[in-house]
């Protein structure tokens, strides 16, 4: 078999008969190899290059750019609307709703920072990252939060998903007036942000 | 063919239509490549586990004592490096890996510092710290995240030490579905 790869590497005719028995083309330049898929010739390659790159895998990081002063304080369980994508491979990530939906069962990593404002005192918050399945606690506290208090509130996790499982973060503040704020920067300079990708 | 490259200890190349394993001629091995656009490994070193079950984790610190959480209930474990009944992660080959963790504590009684650490065989990384008199009655939750480098065979785990008042300071489960408390890691490569 080894002396077949080679023989693969050298020309087209090899390639071709790979195909035909419905296995891969293995194909090649000075410094990869490129792996053919015979049923529907979408490629993959190993590279020797010292970094490796993959502009496939699932990955997103996008950033909140517009403050909302009226988002929650009142026990409104906000949905934060990440509004400008600075990646999306994948295009999984949906800037209108905030929400991930994961494309294939994997576990993925997220990572988020949330910049909030309180209005008037807010007895107790909350920062979750919200599946379709249930939530993980990023940020909670019950101590009271000063009016005009700016905190920020992160967190990050690894979480097994299935395939078309959804990912979005709520932010919850309680015991005033709906005059809690998430802040929004431009996304030169994030305050807010939302990243994710999918572990291999 | 495969025969010969065992005997002269080469790697073994098959495939189907949309991948190619490579066979270890040793011990008979497999890796593959696949041409699918999300690259998935179901051996890469991860574990990702939450806290479910009420048991030592309540009444667990407050008066100095370092405790080390057991997250009892694994979502993924692939490589079955996490301990579930020690809490424990061990590094299975010499690497970078990266760890998160969050932990919701409930004071019965205030507590003048609370810490909590990744605690390694070879010291602690401090993840979250503070020093600032936490009320009774309060409920809140500590986290943090690094990129450890550690040895193989080298040890892991999460460890809360509140101090400054009696032992009620309690680690919060809940269902595996709505974490309150986890742990995970996962080897960079």
């Amino acid at each position: 078999m080894a002396f077949a790869l080679i023989f693969r590497l050298t020309g087209d005719k090899m390639a071709t008969s790979n195909s035909v028995n419905n296995k891969p083309v293995i194909t090649g330049t000075a410094n990869q190899i490129t792996v053919v898929n015979a049923a529907d010739n979408s490629t993959s390659t190993i590279s020797t290059a010292s970094t490796q790159l993959s502009t496939t895998q699932p990955m997103f990081v996008s950033i909140f750019t517009t403050t909302n002063s009226t988002a929650t304080g009142d026990g409104t369980a906000y949905t934060i609307p990440f509004d400008t994508a600075v990646n999306n491979q994948g295009s999984n990530y949906n800037t209108s709703t905030g929400i991930f939906t994961a494309p294939v069962t994997g576990v993925y990593l997220f990572v988020t920072g949330v910049l909030t404002q309180a209005g008037a005192i807010n007895t107790s918050i909350e920062l979750d990252l919200t599946l379709n399945t249930g939530r993980w606690l990023l940020a909670y506290s019950t101590i009271s939060v000063p009016a005009t208090a700016t905190i920020m509130y992160k967190g990050s996790a690894i979480i097994p998903m299935s395939s078309a499982d959804t990912a979005k973060i709520v932010f919850t503040a309680s015991g005033a007036a709906k005059t809690t704020a998430v802040v929004g920067t431009a996304s030169a300079n994030p305050d807010t942000y939302f990243c994710g990708f999918l572990l291999h | 063919m495969a025969v010969n490259n065992a005997v002269n200890l080469k790697p073994v190349i098959t495939g189907t239509a949309n991948q190619i394993t490579v066979v270890n001629a040793s011990d008979n091995t497999t890796s593959t490549l696949s041409t699918a656009s999300t690259q998935l490994s179901t051996t890469q070193p991860m574990f990702s586990a939450v806290l479910t079950t009420a048991g030592t984790n309540i009444n667990a610190t407050g008066d100095g004592t370092a405790y080390t959480v057991l997250f009892d209930t694994s979502l993924t474990n692939q490589g079955s490096n996490y301990n579930s009944a020690t809490g424990k992660f061990t590094a299975p080959v010499t690497g970078v890996y990266l760890f998160t963790c969050g932990l919701t504590i409930n004071n019965s009684a205030a507590v003048t510092s609370l810490e909590v650490d990744f605690t390694l065989n070879t010291g602690r990384w401090a993840i979250d710290y503070t020093s600032i008199t936490i009320p009774l009655g309060s409920s809140q939750l500590f986290r943090g995240s690094a990129i450890i480098p550690i040895s193989v065979g080298g040890t892991a785990n999460v460890t809360v030490t509140a101090t400054g008042a009696s032992k009620t300071t309690s680690v919060v489960e809940n269902t595996s579905a709505n974490p309150n408390t986890y742990f995970n890691g996962w080897l960079l490569h």
